[in-house]
């Protein structure tokens, strides 16, 4: 296990009663370079989440609360014309962040949400013909509201594949909740909170990932999985090459996390459904397919020997 | 610091291994070189010496070569191509720095190891330096796998050798063979003693002193009575007064003498620096490379430096044609003066006998009953060395009853002459086999008689039946016999270690008629079995060629095809885990296809914790193997063996 992660788990756990699954996954998320997508209901802790994240890593943290009436320059930011200085000065949006909480991301309008995602695949946001480079490290967690189906613009395929992974945070347990109601793990431990890990850490442990081998073996395994998304009469289209990028990205991620420096099918097996979760539908229904049968679809790929 | 320890050192050993046998032969101060650069190199990784920089080596190196110039500037053989070797090798590893100067060091060894050959071609050597070469070629393996086990290295390199095994096959058979010795050199080493062609009293006494095989013989059918068992190689025609010599002006002759009762059989004589060729009394074939003498000796063109191999007939009865008047009146020459109290008792005893054979009767009945005695230590005798031994010691060896014999005859007038060689032999009980030693050479007489011409008469054979009959070793007796023939008296170990004798001399023998044996003649008659009629060498050396390009492409196609589709290769992982999880199965913990190692592990652990060394020990090697990309042999082996030692029990019902 890798202490580092370890020591930051568990204080972020101390804010975010019983969620340590999806604070590992959120972590492995971030730290392979990927973003997130949360989806759950409003209130369960996905601001949270993000902002106990942020602070954890000692990142800078901005929040967009998306809405059906938002323009891209509420994002992106704006020129305004300076009197005093007769030039055009530049506003940066909240964009210009390190972790930004996207929050109900799909009530936006798709311009809007384009606006987002062009950012977060470019890393870079271009407006009135000027570039201007985000600050590294630059993760979105956006969210989204499965239930408000009225007035919502929901994202398609091609743009949730850009998020790494998308999980589902869920009701707390009784215990955790009653954790919760008592007051533990409020607004006031958040303050209290102190940063686990500077930023340069967060350059280091990205680096460190990257250097995480494939053994011809676990491709092989990889390999097979993708293969499967794309032959089985299950799913309507299969994995794309990027899908099986990420596949790899977020299994580098989860061995570093494990304190390995190589990969096994386990971690793959660990990422996966959250990873593919919301880029693959039934074939017939053209519905997502719940995270139990995804386990049990890909328990049909053995694993080579 | 561990580098000497995985590369230097097993160099080291691979040099001194190579250049081992050699040490008799290398003189002190190169062995005494080697001992001092070997020595020091890994005193000083221990102790952290300094080691010699460029300057220093080049010294040494100029002082090796101006030591070689001075001690082999006579001769310049494979001994002074051995001493460059052995003086280089010396220096070589204080210059290894790189993978390169490690993998030249051991070529190096190779080399040493070839020069073997300049030794002898005998078993004990050929399997010494399969052995080298088996070390050699794991420590090459080893240079190149320094982080594997030693146990691996070796296995490996016997799997090489195992695999040339066909290659080494052909090339032997196939490769042209040449007729001398191999790169044309003279092994030199090896003429170590036999007749010369003086005989002095004495002369055969200190031959016999000499446990060393001359000759072995395998007869065609049974092997003839040990009385018929001459060997005939030299005849001593002059006498200056004291020894008896080689007469230089014996010609040529064209043909042996007629005979009976013919024996054929095939001698393999081991070197002895000399020209004699050894043949059963009396020679009636002429074998190829020698020349046949008219006093009915064998001898070659050059002096024989090799082991030699050759058939013959002899006949044992036999019929020599007249003698020329000039060779007769050599036979009776003396030289004036010497031994006249010899002179007068041949002349005594002689006197009333009119017939040849009377006179030797008489001569002969003298030496039987005149109290003469048969040792292999006779005192030593004066100027008149015949009237000494007859007159007053009265003890001698064969050489002394053939003088004196042929002096007496000589004096009387009857032509007689000295034949040296051997007599009889010991059969080797494992292959029928007769083994002649130097300590079975023996002198005899040859007379002209006017009717019969040559014949032998052995004065030995009046005095000391028993040598003849039974033998050196059952005539003597233990005191009077060198130190030698005292292991015969070790009691019963004597026993085991003459069985043990035989049975390495049979083995030798059949080594060496095996590879030794397979001369240009025999290769030739093997390619024309095959079908290759002509052209000798040239076509053999096509043969093998146009083989060796087949094998090429055999192993050529075999490695791309077996490198196009790494899936064809056999995967031991593979194996070896579906093993593992078969005996797991076995025991009721069946592995899920998706599951992998690590849940499979923690899976059978919550089951099974009693098996979780094992188990743990085996998932963690797998995983290495699989996923970490550590596909050193060292652990595949280890996890190997561990699968292989994996024995789940049945888990013990609970009630």
């Amino acid at each position: 296990m890798n202490k580092q992660f370890e020591s930051i788990i568990k204080q972020i756990s101390s804010v975010l009663i019983g969620k340590e699954p999806q604070v590992r996954l959120a972590l492995t998320c971030l730290f392979a370079r990927g973003h997130l997508l949360i989806e759950d209901l409003p209130g369960i802790g996905k601001t949270t989440m993000a902002k106990v994240l942020a602070k954890c890593l000692g990142l800078d943290f901005q929040r967009i609360q998306f809405t059906s009436d938002m323009l891209p320059g509420d994002i992106l930011g704006v020129s305004i014309f300076d009197q005093n200085a007769a030039t055009f000065h530049f506003h940066p949006g909240p964009i210009f962040t390190q972790v930004l909480l996207a929050d109900e991301i799909n009530r936006a309008t798709p311009k809007t949400q384009s606006a987002l995602l062009e950012a977060m695949e470019e890393q870079q946001v271009t407006t009135e013909g000027e570039t201007r480079a985000l600050k590294q490290p630059f993760f979105v967690i956006a969210t989204q509201n499965p239930l408000e189906h009225a007035g919502t613009f929901p994202l398609p395929d091609s743009q949730l594949d850009r998020f790494l992974m998308r999980i589902k945070l869920g009701y707390p347990n009784r215990a955790a909740e009653k954790r919760i109601l008592i007051g533990e793990g409020a607004q006031t431990v958040l303050d209290a909170m102190g940063t686990c890990t500077m930023h340069d850490a967060v350059f280091d442990i990205q680096a460190k990932i990257s250097q995480v081998s494939a053994s011809d073996k676990f491709i092989d395994y990889l390999q097979d999985i993708i293969h499967f998304t794309r032959t089985s009469a299950l799913f309507h289209v299969g994995l794309s090459p990027r899908a099986g990028l990420a596949l790899q990205q977020a299994s580098r991620s989860w061995a570093h996390l494990q304190g390995r420096d190589y990969m096994i099918p386990e971690d793959l097996q660990e990422v996966m459904p959250w990873v593919v979760g919301h880029r693959l539908r039934t074939r017939t229904e053209g519905l997502e397919i719940p995270q139990s049968r995804l386990m049990e679809i890909f328990s049909q790929v053995p694993v080579p020997l | 610091m561990n580098e000497p320890y995985k590369t230097i050192f097993p160099i080291l050993t691979a040099l001194i291994v190579a250049i081992f046998p050699h040490i008799g032969n290398l003189p002190v101060w190169i062995i005494l070189w080697c001992v001092v650069m070997w020595g020091y190199l890994p005193l000083s990784f221990k102790f952290k010496w300094p080691r010699p920089g460029i300057k220093i080596r080049r010294l040494l190196t100029a002082i090796g070569i101006i030591g070689l110039l001075f001690t082999y500037s006579r001769r310049l053989d494979q001994n002074a191509y051995l001493g460059l070797l052995a003086v280089m090798a010396a220096l070589k590893p204080f210059e290894i720095a790189s993978h390169r100067d490690r993998m030249i060091t051991v070529f190096l060894a190779y080399f040493i190891v070839i020069t073997s050959l300049f030794l002898a071609e005998t078993l004990a050597i050929t399997l010494y330096m399969l052995l080298s070469v088996g070390i050699t070629t794991a420590v090459l393996i080893r240079i190149n796998d320094p982080a594997g086990r030693f146990k691996d290295n070796f296995k490996l390199a016997a799997l090489i050798m195992a695999q040339a095994i066909p290659l080494m096959i052909l090339l032997f058979l196939l490769f042209p063979r040449i007729e001398g010795s191999l790169f044309g050199l003279s092994l030199t080493n090896t003429g170590k003693s036999g007749f010369s062609d003086t005989l002095a009293p004495g002369s055969v006494t200190n031959l016999v002193k000499n446990d060393d095989v001359a000759f072995r013989v395998l007869f065609e059918r049974s092997i003839p009575p040990a009385p018929l068992l001459y060997w005939r190689g030299i005849v001593f025609q002059d006498f200056d007064g004291r020894k008896w010599h080689v007469d230089k002006q014996t010609r040529q002759w064209h043909a042996p003498p007629e005979g009976k009762n013919p024996v054929s059989y095939t001698i393999t004589l081991e070197p002895h620096n000399n020209r004699w060729l050894f043949a059963l009394d009396m020679p009636a074939t002429i074998p190829r490379s020698a020349i046949f003498y008219k006093d009915y000796t064998l001898r070659t063109r050059r002096s024989i430096k090799r082991k030699m191999r050759y058939s013959m007939i002899s006949n044992t009865r036999y019929h020599p044609a007249g003698e020329n008047g000039w060779t007769l009146r050599k036979s009776i020459r003396l030289p004036e003066g010497v031994n006249p109290k010899t002179r007068a008792l041949a002349a005594r005893i002689t006197k009333n006998a009119r017939t040849v054979d009377e006179k030797v009767g008489r001569i002969l009945d003298y030496f039987r009953t005149g109290g003469f005695s048969y040792t292999l230590k006779p005192p030593r005798l004066g100027a008149n060395s015949v009237d000494d031994f007859i007159f007053q010691s009265k003890k001698g060896y064969c050489e002394h009853y053939a003088s004196a014999f042929a002096f007496m005859l000589r004096s009387i007038g009857i032509p007689a002459r000295i034949v040296g060689g051997y007599q009889g032999g010991e059969v080797n009980p494992y292959a029928d086999y007769l083994i002649v030693r130097q300590s079975d050479a023996h002198v005899w007489v040859e007379i002209w008689y006017p009717k019969t011409g040559w014949n032998r008469v052995d004065p030995t054979a009046a005095v000391a039946p028993e040598r003849i009959s039974k033998g050196i070793r059952g005539t003597l007796s233990p005191d009077d016999l060198p130190g030698f023939f005292g292991r015969r008296y070790l009691g019963a170990l004597s026993g085991v270690i003459e069985q043990i004798r035989f049975g390495w001399d049979a083995i030798n023998t059949r080594w060496s008629a095996l590879f030794e044996g397979y001369s240009y003649s025999k290769q030739r008659a093997l390619l024309e079995k095959i079908g290759i009629t002509s052209g000798g060498l040239a076509v053999s050396l096509k043969a093998l060629l146009l083989l060796l390009v087949v094998i090429g492409m055999i192993v050529g196609a075999y490695a791309w095809f077996a490198l196009k589709s790494p899936c064809r290769k056999p995967d031991k992982v593979k194996k070896y885990y579906a093993r593992f999880c078969k005996k797991l199965s076995r025991a009721g913990l069946a592995r899920k296809a998706a599951q992998g190692p690590i849940d499979y592990m923690n899976h059978v652990l919550k089951n099974r914790p009693d098996l979780k060394d094992e188990v743990t020990e085996i998932t963690e090697l797998y995983v290495r193997l699989r996923y970490r990309g550590q596909t050193s042999r060292s652990v595949l082996s280890d996890f190997i063996q561990k699968v292989r030692v994996f024995k789940p029990a049945r888990k013990e019902s609970k009630d």
